[in-house]
């Protein structure tokens, strides 16, 4: 039987959002309008498209991959493995989400799977345990004491990143997930949300209970009792 | 210890801190930023700027050049050997193999055991192959019969016989 020729789609052009409104949205959108040209070269077996994508995006790949996994040797296969997985999808790629949060899609996928072969064991991402209610977390609010850490400084200071590397490793890998995506990575909530497939609700309370968890640890870790923590038995 | 949280939530004030707020919503929540309220927000900024700090200090010890080298040549291998085409490879052993068998088939039904003065040959063609086989016909043994099998090598799954 005669194939028909293989012929790139043209993907659909960006939906402007606030362009004129907002100068880093009009960026953003030049950025995704970018985007979606170097994704149709390279569906059509441009490698060099291909390889500015890559270049681009893989800090990012590479970040995002790291918070969760809290292993530089198993990132940088996750990143390769998201990569090559990305490459070879690139036909599924139907241009209305925006290439870095699909990109960032397939990473925190390839990364969970990584976690469930390197531990043998279910991976919770969705349930009541990913969003910390037996965690052991702070039954209170947010933290009102700051922990007293210059956070420029803490790029040299080898105490407080082991610190900060304690209390990362104690989170579930889905408190690591929205702790990156949002606070390293910027991204909004209903990016969050396409990225990990859950709604924005879910994104928000995750979101909570990881900043929450992290400075009762990080304040623990420090001997000052977490801020607003009730030790059992104790008088409130 | 008991904290004053009457007048910005923690839900209000994390959607603040991560920009999530229409307008109208987040120049009320300024209005009413009191001590607690602020000293929650200056916490969630350190959070921020701590764990940003820690990302960044884990990337500059990775190697970056060589994690794209890896992935383009992984990449690269995949475009230089496109499915399609091993497909084909795979479809035309597979064809030949299948066009063997039509051939003793035909012998069986024609004439019972083929002639050993049956001639066979392989030819490779522009665009694909040819397998000819000649024999004597064994009721008019003046005449030949000629079989011509042909495939397409951009289109293994097609192929004509013809008997001439």
């Amino acid at each position: 039987m005669q194939m028909p020729p293989s012929t790139p789609t043209v993907l659909a052009p960006p939906v402007a959002q606030e362009a004129d409104v907002d100068p880093a949205a009009k960026g953003r959108a030049n950025d995704r309008a970018d985007d979606v040209a170097l994704v149709t070269r390279a569906r059509s077996g441009d490698q060099a498209a291909f390889g500015t994508l890559l270049r681009k995006y893989e800090r990012r790949v590479f970040s995002v991959a790291n918070g969760i996994l809290r292993n530089v040797d198993d990132a940088r296969d996750v990143c390769q493995d998201a990569f090559w997985k990305a490459h070879n999808a690139l036909a599924s790629f139907d241009g209305q989400a925006q290439f870095f949060t699909w990109m960032y899609r397939i990473t925190v996928n390839v990364a969970i799977d990584h976690l469930r072969k390197r531990r043998g064991e279910r991976v919770e991402f969705d349930d009541a345990r990913a969003n910390g209610e037996d965690e052991g977390a702070d039954p209170n609010g947010l933290s009102p004491r700051r922990l007293g850490f210059d956070p420029v400084r803490a790029l040299e200071d080898r105490e407080l990143r082991e610190q900060l590397e304690r209390a990362l490793q104690q989170l579930s890998p889905a408190h690591r997930a929205v702790l990156v995506l949002r606070e390293v990575e910027g991204l909004a909530y209903q990016e969050m949300a396409d990225v990990v497939g859950c709604s924005i609700g879910t994104i928000m309370s995750r979101l909570f209970h990881a900043r929450k968890r992290m400075q009762a640890l990080l304040l623990a870790d420090r001997g000052d009792a977490p801020a607003g923590v009730v030790q059992e038995g104790e008088p409130s | 210890m008991t904290r004053d949280s009457s007048h910005i939530s923690d839900d209000l004030l994390q959607r603040y801190h991560d920009g999530e707020l229409p307008a109208v919503d987040r120049a009320d929540v300024e209005r009413r930023l009191d001590g607690d309220a602020r000293l929650r927000l200056e916490a969630l900024d350190e959070l921020r700027g701590l764990l940003r700090s820690h990302s960044a200090a884990e990337s500059s010890g990775v190697e970056f050049s060589s994690l794209i080298a890896t992935i383009e040549k992984s990449t690269s291998s995949v475009a230089k050997a496109p499915p399609k085409k091993r497909r084909g490879l795979v479809s035309l052993s597979a064809f030949s193999a299948l066009a063997a068998g039509a051939f003793a088939l035909f012998f069986f039904l024609r004439a019972g055991v083929p002639s050993n003065e049956a001639e066979i040959e392989s030819l490779e063609v522009s665009g694909g192959s040819a397998t000819v086989l000649r024999m004597p016909d064994d009721k008019n043994p003046n005449q030949t019969t000629t079989i011509i099998w042909a495939s397409l090598e951009n289109d293994p799954g097609e192929a004509s016989g013809e008997t001439l």
